[in-house]
């Protein structure tokens, strides 16, 4: 009966597949984003954020568990019908693929500043497609997998962080809350955005094994990028003076920068190559549920066919237009103004109504 | 079939890798290791650089060059004309900054492709010299390494004991940003035998040259600043009971084992109050001056101190009159008094020189070498 039984996943990767698409660009970004609004205070806006996640993720957890063995996909299907059910699915599918084009944008433009800044952006999406393809087309189990790999693999990451923690100024957080809340609630509009990637639970959900572990595994997930963002953020508020920070574009990598061996240099080259796999732990699930979404709306139950369409568009795009770092930020834009729509307003939109279908309805579905 | 497509991309991928156009070998690589900018008597900038040279049949192992150009990007041109192969600014060592440079405010923005560019280095020691780049970059010892080593070392152990600052790039940047201190790089001297670490320069908010801390004073700053970092040895000039003796001076040298500061930051009276408690736990190492140390082990603490408070003042002092704030007191100000740090942000050299700044040393001896 069950749909998805062959691909489940255990709570761990459920845990660390949100965690991973939770935890991407931000981290390179953020730093410099709370200071711009909130000075030295903006690490207290993480908190508002996180528990907005948290919040609209339990909505969902909650909405899903009504049906346990769908997606939010059939769910349309079931309370749309036919057709609206499609609109719903095309939409849904064109916002993983915003989604999933930014975001590799976005990374090929990191890549093309600081590491090969004479290579052309194609080739670099070439060279990121071809192991795309690979782990996506394993399906959900391959990318669950691949996410809890990648965690282990970089949990060295924080312990060399540590080090520069030796030049760190801790009077640049002083005084707390220096001008009132009013910047701390601006930044959190910030905050709230770089914890998009809950949204997965829509589509995790009916693959999870155990579901009991639905609600705190998504607690945790939501907590673990919480304590990310706040490590890194605190971090660079002690190393660069409040004033210096909002220069770098991506303060993150300039701190890693910093750092030196005697037998080592340039750690931030062999970091950012690193720091590819995170991000690929982002762009992954999103290609994922982009090529489910529309191998659903045709019926079909391969995906990699969609798959290798979707990578090979991504790469002629790459080539026929390499987007500028103002285009970058209106995409950017743009993603989160549909991440607000389908991760945010979505659940509590949809909560209502699919609560009393299911009371009105009985035990039909 | 599966695994006939897994070949192919495999094979597709490892093809591609090497055709990333970034690659540089590294015989097409000059490494510079050093790089100065100065200004010529006609206020035109000049550029230098300095990289070994990797070759068997060359004779001399390093090349240096000096160009004349606009900016620091464009200059890279200029090398590229000359030198063996492709200048790469990845492993710079040293970034020597000329006297005659530092008297222009707003110098900083020729160091703006240190910061943008992301292959430059921001590891680099700034340094300046008092005398000309020319000289300096020319300097060839036959009793050291390679000249960029050889001062990347000089500074690193200077830095050690404390004699001179060590400030990175990077660091640099931020005293240039922040807008609670005021910058302080490592001033060198060539001279006729050698290249000598004259202490630390201070530079005012717009980076130009205000003064030279010497290095005992800077042995002082760094203790402010650092705390206890690397190995401090001071040695004071202290009144012992003594007779009068026209060769051996009233001296006494010791570490400093531990270094504890505590900054109590008010404002009154339209000035900052900087009240710093400096706990200092020292060991003797030299003492010129006969002494009973078991009895009266507190009066020598106490003329420590003194002398301590003394030097703290006179620093101090000399900070405030250059209009410089090296030490980051601004940092307090701002941490601790944020309303007041609020209207004179914009101009904290001018704030600190008006206020009023006490050290208050105290000394505990807690050891005494292996004589008595």
């Amino acid at each position: 009966m069950k749909k998805y039984a062959y691909y489940e996943l255990s709570v761990i990767q459920y845990i660390l597949l949100i965690h991973g698409t939770q935890v991407g660009i931000g981290v390179l970004t953020i730093p410099r984003e709370l200071a711009e609004q909130a000075g030295t205070d903006g690490w207290i806006s993480l908190f508002i954020g996180w528990a907005a996640a948290v919040l609209v993720s339990l909505v969902t957890t909650n909405m899903m568990k009504r049906y346990p063995d769908k997606t939010i996909i059939d769910i349309f299907h079931l309370l749309l019908g036919k057709y609206l059910g499609k609109v719903a699915t095309i939409l849904m599918a064109m916002y993983f693929a915003i989604a999933s084009i930014v975001f590799i944008a976005n990374t090929t433009a990191i890549i093309n500043v600081w590491i090969l800044s004479q290579t052309p952006a194609y080739i670099i999406v070439a060279l990121f497609a071809i192991p795309a393809y690979m782990v996506v087309q394993g399906g959900m189990r391959v990318i669950g997998r691949y996410s809890e790999l990648v965690f282990y693999l970089t949990l060295w990451m924080p312990l060399v962080l540590a080090t520069a923690l030796k030049d760190a100024h801790w009077l640049h957080l002083l005084p707390l809350i220096k001008e009132g809340w009013m910047p701390i609630l601006t930044a959190s509009q910030t905050t709230i955005l770089s914890f998009l990637g809950f949204e997965m639970a829509y589509f995790v959900y009916p693959f999870l094994q155990k579901k009991q572990y639905a609600s705190i595994g998504i607690v945790v997930a939501n907590t673990l990028t919480l304590l990310v963002y706040l490590y890194i953020t605190i971090i660079c508020f002690a190393f660069f003076c409040p004033d210096e920070i909002v220069e770098y574009v991506w303060p993150t990598l300039n701190l890693w920068k910093v750092i030196e061996y005697r037998f080592l240099e340039r750690i931030d080259i062999i970091f950012l190559a690193f720091y590819l796999f995170i991000l690929s732990t982002t762009a992954l699930p999103y290609l994922y549920f982009t090529v489910f979404s529309t191998s659903q709306l045709f019926n079909s139950r391969d995906h990699r066919k969609h798959l290798w369409v979707l990578l090979t568009l991504i790469t002629v795009m790459a080539w026929v237009y390499t987007p500028s770092f103002i285009d970058l930020k209106k995409m950017t834009q743009t993603w989160s103004y549909a991440g607000l729509i389908f991760a945010y307003l979505l659940p509590l939109l949809a909560w209502g109504p699919i609560w009393l279908s299911k009371r009105a309805g009985g035990k039909e579905a | 079939m599966k695994r006939f497509t897994q070949i192919i991309l495999s094979f597709v991928l490892i093809v591609m890798l090497t055709g990333c156009t970034d690659r540089l070998n590294l015989e097409d690589a000059t490494l510079s290791l050093m790089v100065g900018i100065d200004l010529n008597e006609k206020n035109e900038l000049l550029f230098y650089m300095t990289s070994p040279v990797f070759s068997r049949e060359a004779k001399e192992k390093t090349e240096e060059y000096g160009v004349r150009a606009s900016s620091t990007r464009e200059s890279r041109m200029g090398f590229d004309e000359i030198v063996t192969a492709l200048t790469v600014s990845g492993k710079i060592q040293l970034i020597v900054l000329g006297k005659r440079l530092l008297q222009h405010p707003d110098w900083f923005r020729l160091l703006d492709v240190v910061f943008r560019d992301a292959k430059f280095t921001v590891n680099a020691r700034m340094v300046m010299l008092d005398g000309s780049l020319n000289e300096l970059f020319e300097y060839k010892p036959k009793d050291k390494p390679r000249l960029a080593l050889h001062l990347t070392k000089l500074i690193d152990t200077a830095n050690k004991r404390n004699l001179t600052v060590k400030t990175r790039a990077q660091e640099f940047h931020r005293q240039m940003f922040e807008k609670g201190m005021t910058p302080h790089i490592s001033e060198l001297k060539k001279t006729k035998h050698a290249v000598r670490v004259m202490g630390t320069a201070l530079l005012t908010k717009k980076g130009v040259y205000a003064g030279l801390i010497e290095p005992r004073d800077t042995v002082l700053l760094q203790m402010l600043l650092h705390g206890k970092q690397g190995e401090i040895s001071i040695t004071l000039p202290v009144k012992g009971p003594t007779d009068q003796n026209p060769i051996i001076k009233d001296r006494v040298s010791f570490f400093i084992k531990g270094v504890k500061k505590k900054v109590k930051t008010t404002y009154r009276d339209g000035t900052f109050h900087f009240d710093v408690q400096v706990s200092l736990r020292v060991s003797i190492s030299e003492r010129l001056f006969p002494f009973n140390m078991e009895k009266d082990y507190k009066k020598l603490e106490q003329m420590i101190a003194k002398q301590f408070h003394k030097d703290y003042a006179q620093l101090i002092k000399k900070c405030q009159e250059a209009k410089t704030d090296p030490f980051g007191f601004g940092l307090y100000a701002r941490a601790y008094e944020y309303k007041e740090w609020k209207k004179v942000q914009d101009d904290w050299p001018a704030a600190f020189a008006k206020a009023t700044v006490q050290i208050k040393p105290e000394v505990s001896i807690k050891g005494n070498g292996v004589v008595k």
